[in-house]
């Protein structure tokens, strides 16, 4: 098998941070009200987050940099797994354990929010990371 | 999640299980001495009580779990990516600075919404990258497929 094709792996991840920054979208406005409730415990308004063009930006940035970790995650593992859907969603329960669930579990886990409210955003991120790792690995082509 | 690629056999499950511990527990250990020497500005910004829980033995335990769970999941991601990199020390520096880096993602999000100044931050997390890459080339030596 080649080498990893960079190009491909940005082109997909692309496409994977837009399924993942579309997801947290959804998924933050049907949990808006428990999300405020829970931040606003910890003394954090978060108005001020919609009214800081940084911030958002700096999540929508962070979803395309989650994209890209999937899909070169997804290129790293092909030669172990083979190319495929079977080894797409491998690479996306393995970034999402590490960079998603257990972050968040982990700090419900401290106090900072309620456990309940981590295991449905573990579940939302679960499925947005799964659909967008399909994508760019349907996208991700080696010569 | 069997291997089928040629030329490298299956994932060594025990050994990933083994070095796994083997490498969160050196992870832990190099983890909490460089908090101890540079981190102090981030201590001093989550002290104990609300909204974070006092020290316990409960979370004590619960940080120790965490190191292991992450050094497992760096020598699976080790092992996963051995055949496109190949064995060795630089193939597990790869897998701990990826692991490192999406860990640190999630850090950085963390300060982004407000519980911790940022500025803080930076100091623990940079000197945690050494720690995992170290740890993560100790795992990797004794990891055999």
């Amino acid at each position: 098998m080649g080498k990893i094709n960079w190009g491909r792996v940005i082109l997909g991840g692309l496409l994977c941070g837009l399924v993942v920054n579309i997801g947290e979208g959804i998924g933050g406005t049907i949990m808006m009200e428990e999300w405020t409730a829970a931040f606003a415990k910890l003394g954090i308004d978060t108005k001020a987050w919609e009214q800081n063009p940084a911030i958002m930006a700096f999540f929508l940035g962070g979803g395309f940099l989650y994209g890209l970790v999937c899909v070169w995650f997804y290129a790293a593992i092909r030669p172990r797994f083979n190319p495929g859907p079977k080894t797409a969603a491998i690479a996306a329960v393995a970034v999402w354990f590490v960079g998603y669930f257990w972050p968040t579990v982990a700090y419900a886990g401290v106090g900072l929010w309620p456990m309940n409210l981590a295991l449905i955003a573990g579940a939302q991120g679960l499925v947005e990371t799964i659909i967008g790792t399909q994508l760019g690995a349907w996208l991700y082509k080696e010569a | 999640m069997g291997a089928r690629e040629g030329g490298m056999g299956k994932i060594n499950w025990g050994r990933v299980f083994l070095c796994g511990l083997l490498t969160g527990v050196v992870w832990g250990v190099l983890a909490t001495i460089a908090v101890t020497l540079v981190g102090g500005d981030f201590l001093a910004a989550v002290p104990a009580g609300q909204p974070f829980p006092p020290t316990s033995a409960g979370l004590l335990a619960f940080f120790i779990i965490t190191n292991l769970v992450l050094g497992i999941s760096t020598m699976w991601l080790y092992a996963a990516i051995r055949p496109r990199y190949g064995p060795g020390a630089k193939t597990a520096a790869v897998a701990g600075f990826a692991l490192w880096f999406i860990g640190s993602w999630a850090d950085a999000v963390w300060a982004a919404l407000g519980v911790v100044p940022p500025g803080v931050l930076v100091a623990p997390v940079a000197a945690s990258l050494p720690a995992i890459i170290v740890a993560a080339v100790v795992g990797a030596w004794l990891y055999k497929e």
